[in-house]
């Protein structure tokens, strides 16, 4: 029996029969854009990764068919809107619309065909398209083909992320009533996201820690503000999509075991409820509009305003982490102006209307800097409040940054135990005691009244670019909670000021952890002076705790300077490597520095026999900087895939590949740079690497790379 | 049967149309006039459900009931609106049109299709896009004609075509009304055509519909008249008169005033030399009743 309303003249049939014959096409585009698209983008890439010294094309065309998938959010945003208008371009048409409006089917039904049509024609391209990337990927024989569940999850939001960005544009065409419009709205809706979020963090960080700022690091600010505007960013398709792809290329790692990572669908699931709620939104739209608007211009100023005022705001906000100077907010404003005024110059459809949008984004470029004046001057004194010591019952003192993303990269992890017991929420230290929390204080006092000595200050190479939020928590004992953060804090001046090392509470949690990994889940290598080799160690769970109790031992006499600070020559690094992180998804490399004074620990190590690593005693020969591929650099995600098709953390050889050489650094540096490279300047994210030609006593030269921010 | 109950229609704060009130009889050509911007594509728009309006209702009877136009599939799949504008997809000849109307239109006539094609001498498989503005207009009314529905709405719909092909249409929409028993609206203010088939006309001005009429009452209510008469006086003192001119003895003018009455009223300011009545053109009328008086135009290009 068939259907009704499928019958030969039903003009649903008809109206499905006559979209597909018309638009057949579409699909076969979005093939095309999707797919050369890519391509396109690969063969720059490996162009780009071509001109590296001793990279051969197979291995550059590996990389770039990993670095695409990065770039599919975006993609899926472009062919997105692209569908939406091929699909509800009628609108923008009075005469077309009529025809559309007045066929023999509702409006609903309408509504329906054409978005799915479109929906379809930009899915399954895309879909096919990124499958073929992965099974591109996949075909690197050094690691296989990811998980099946990984990828059908990957796939599905992919999936999820065009259905959003496909029924957001769709949502757009049927509100706008013309093209400008249409456009306006989705590049607001496309460029607000992020635009808003780094403003809002730009704002956040003015308010704490005074203007100018270092904009580089607001997008690791944590505050209240950033923190609704992460959340949001966090649940975008872009957002969504980016945590994914993070999660599948870890899991695809193969250093991973097997089902370690549970995947987070929540977030996936959540989009594309809210795409299904503003598919139907769409519909609703649809079936009230008024089609005397249609291709009119102007027809909606309150939509004109909000998109001006977004693109204002987002225009400087993403304008500015690019400059990232005093100089550079005066060009974000200009930028602001440019494309704000553009904007509205289209909205209106009239240049004699422009003065509308310098009125409108002046306006809204005066109150940004109104409120950032406000916050800078802090006039309620918010930003140096603190608290009385009596009222206090305990403080936590927490600080994310650069080395949290850095814990995921094994060799350029920077830190040490210390480090990562605080960044871990299991081990996070509760100051209770009446001398820690006088000491919690009097940094966060310090930090609050003179918060500029923290920013500037700062030598080279070992005071590099490394930064990071700092967190205090102070809970009352009333049962209040005061909370305040403080971004861009240096490190190094940070970890000096603070010694959160010799507070009564980390030296506990230190030795917590330290056993609480002295079991058979974690292996131990061992390192010379330049981390340039590690060798593992086969240790039984008694010889592990042994040399934890040694460790242990050694570090309790001394202070925290003595212990990291990193000029301080160091024979040897004894490594803790496990799985586990803030994240729970990295195998995560602790060093244990070794000095001379640490005899416990090379006492143990001489009873083993596993001094004679410490012996070569390597030294600099040379420094060559080399510069990164501006396509990988500064680019967490783009590290990840390398890393996974080199499989080459530890064969340093293999990183110069990715850099052409630029500068030698002078002998008198050296020393600086050494230390540079021991503790806190390790990144992924500089767009140089060092080269570091080493020899010991016995004339052997070695080579390491260091990432080193500048 | 169409029914509009004092329809008001707005965009924002200006007001386009106020308490229309009028019905369109079954089998019957409407004939709807006024001057440019009066409201008439507006109300058409309404009355094909592609605008909703402001204030009062519309109904169309699609042989079950009186339905709402607006969005409803069952009204759409009986109406047929020829836009002043036609639209055309992209690159579509008249065979991709025909395709994209006939499955929507349950009378759809393909046998109707192909002699209008044939009478208007159109090539079915060259582009719309390059057709001239009357071809276009040809186009839009062989897609009215050959959907055979029961409400034929046409915009401005003479503009732009010949003598010839004017006369074929009217022809057409008679001959189309006679066969099918169908309802056309015509929407215009070239009225020549309008004159010869018209049953009903409707006029707007302003905002309001002036009056909704047979169109011979129409033609019947005012007439212009030439009257010679021997008098010093003023013989039109007290008449409603429109447009009244003199020369010598004789006066010319167009009035709604019975024609006896006009007849006494001239006898008895003089002697009575001639007096004639003649009928006026849906032309003239339309000027009469939204003129209030000639248009001053000497002296506009003089140095």
């Amino acid at each position: 029996m068939r259907l009704k309303a499928f019958s030969q003249n039903n003009p649903l049939r008809h109206l499905i029969l006559s979209t597909v014959k018309r638009y057949f096409w579409l699909p076969l585009v979005m093939l095309l854009l999707t797919g050369v698209g890519f391509l396109g983008f690969e063969i720059l890439e490996i162009q780009d990764l071509s001109r590296l010294n001793s990279i051969t094309a197979q291995l550059a065309f590996r990389f770039a068919a990993s670095e695409v998938w990065e770039l599919f959010p975006y993609g899926a945003f472009l062919v997105a809107v692209i569908s939406a208008l091929v699909m509800f371009g009628f609108l923008f048409q009075k005469k077309s619309a009529a025809v559309m409006l007045l066929t023999g089917v509702s409006r609903l039904q309408l509504f329906m065909v054409r978005y799915v049509f479109g929906l379809v024609s930009v899915l399954v391209p895309g879909l096919i398209s990124f499958s073929a990337l992965l099974a591109l990927g996949g075909s690197n024989t050094d690691h296989g083909f990811p998980a099946g569940v990984d990828t059908a999850i990957l796939l599905l939001t992919l999936g999820v992320t065009i259905l959003f960005a496909y029924t957001v544009a769709v949502l757009a065409a049927v509100v706008c009533g013309r093209e400008s419009d249409f456009f306006g709205v989705c590049a607001t809706f496309l460029f607000g996201a992020k635009g808003l979020l780094l403003f809002f963090g730009g704002m956040c960080a003015t308010f704490l820690r005074g203007f100018p700022y270092p904009m580089r690091e607001i997008y690791n600010a944590n505050n209240s503000f950033f923190n609704l505007f992460d959340e949001y960013y966090t649940l975008s398709a872009d957002g969504i999509f980016g945590k994914v792809l993070s999660d599948y290329l870890v899991t695809s790692s193969p250093l991973a075991p097997k089902g370690y990572l549970e995947p987070c669908l929540l977030p996936v699931i959540l989009m594309g409820v809210v795409s299904l709620f503003l598919a139907a939104l769409g519909c609703v739209l649809l079936r009230v509009r008024r089609a005397e608007f249609d291709g009119k211009p102007g027809g909606n100023p309150v939509l004109t305003l909000v998109c001006t005022v977004i693109l204002t705001l987002s225009a400087s906000g993403l304008a500015l982490p690019f400059f990232g100077t005093l100089e550079g907010f005066f060009w974000a404003l200009g930028v602001a102006l440019i494309v704000c005024v553009a904007l509205w110059a289209v909205f209106a459809g009239s240049l004699r209307k422009l003065w509308k949008g310098l009125a409108v984004t002046g306006c809204t470029l005066a109150g940004m800097g109104l409120a950032a004046l406000v916050l800078y001057a802090d006039p309620l004194g918010y930003g140096t409040a603190v608290p009385a010591q009596e009222e206090i019952q305990w403080v936590r003192m927490t600080f994310k940054g650069d080395f949290t993303v850095n814990g995921d990269h094994s060799e350029q992890w920077y830190g040490d135990l210390l480090h990562s017991t605080i960044v871990d929420d299991q081990y996070l230290p509760l100051l209770e005691s009446e001398t820690d929390i006088r000491k919690a204080l009097e940094v966060h006092k310090l930090l609050a009244e003179d918060g500029s000595h923290w920013v500037k200050e700062g030598k080279n190479y070992e005071d590099s670019a490394v930064y990071a939020d700092f967190n205090v928590i102070y809970h009352m004992k009333d049962g209040r909670e005061i909370k305040r953060c403080y971004t861009a804090v240096k490190l190094s001046t940070l970890f000096e000021t603070l010694r959160l090392g010799d507070t009564e509470a980390l030296r506990e949690l230190e030795r917590e952890f330290l056993m609480h990994n002295a079991t058979e889940g974690t292996e131990f290598a061992i390192s010379d002076n330049m981390l340039s080799f590690a060798e593992m160690l086969t240790l039984t769970t008694e010889e592990k705790k042994e040399l934890v109790e040694r460790i242990l031992e050694d570090r309790g006499k001394k202070t925290y300077l003595q212990r990291y600070h990193p000029a301080q020559e160091c024979l040897g690094v004894i490594w803790l490597n496990y799985y586990g992180s803030e994240y729970d998804d990295a195998y995560v490399k602790d060093p244990v520095f070794v000095y001379q004074e640490d005899l416990a620990t090379l006492a143990w190590l001489e009873e083993k026999g596993l001094t004679a690593f410490f012996e070569k005693s390597y030294r600099i020969q040379s420094v060559e900087w080399f510069n990164r591929s501006s396509l990988i650099s500064r680019d967490y995600m783009k590290i990840m895939p390398l890393d996974r098709y080199f499989a080459a953390p530890y064969q340093t050889g293999d990183h110069t590949i990715f850099g052409v050489p630029s500068t030698t650094v002078e002998e008198k540096e050296w020393e600086s740079f050494l230390a540079g490279c021991r503790l806190e300047s390790f990144t992924d994210k500089g767009e140089r690497f060092a080269l570091i030609t080493l020899v010991n006593k016995d004339g052997e030269t070695v080579y390491t790379v260091k990432y080193i921010a500048e | 049967m169409i029914r509009l109950n004092r329809v008001c229609k707005s965009y924002g704060k200006t007001e386009i149309l106020k308490d229309i009130t009028l019905q369109v009889e079954d089998c019957s050509i409407y004939g709807l006039i006024g001057y440019n911007g009066a409201g008439k594509t507006t109300l058409l728009n309404i009355v094909s459900g592609l605008y909703r309006p402001t204030g009062g209702e519309v109904l169309l009877d699609v042989g079950e009931d009186l339905r709402d136009p607006f969005d409803d599939p069952f009204v759409k799949r009986s109406l047929f609106y020829v836009t002043d504008n036609p639209y055309y997809f992209p690159g579509a000849n008249l065979v991709t049109m025909r395709d994209f109307y006939k499955g929507f239109y349950p009378n759809w006539s393909d046998n109707s299709f192909s002699e209008l094609v044939k009478l208007f001498g159109l090539d079915p498989g060259k582009r719309i896009g390059d057709f001239s503005k009357g071809m276009k207009r040809q186009a839009a009314m062989i897609m009215g004609l050959a959907s055979r529905p029961r409400y034929l709405l046409l915009d401005e719909s003479f503009d732009g075509l010949d003598p010839n092909v004017r006369t074929v249409v009217s022809n057409l929409l008679a001959e189309y009304i006679a066969e099918t028993e169908s309802t056309v609206v015509a929407a215009s203010h070239n009225l020549y055509e309008l004159e010869n088939i018209c049953d009903t006309v409707g006029m707007l001005n302003g905002k309001q519909l002036l009056y909704s009429k047979p169109i011979e009452d129409v033609k019947e209510r005012v007439k212009k008249y030439r009257v010679a008469v021997n008098t010093e006086k003023d013989p039109l003192t007290g008449l409603s008169v429109k447009f009244p001119r003199r020369e010598g003895n004789i006066y010319t003018f167009q009035s709604e005033e019975p024609e006896e009455k006009l007849r006494d009223a001239f006898g008895k300011a003089g002697e009575l030399l001639l007096f004639e009545a003649y009928g006026m053109t849906l032309n003239e009328i339309f000027i009469y009743e939204t003129k209030e008086e000639d248009n001053e135009i000497e002296g506009i290009f003089a140095k």
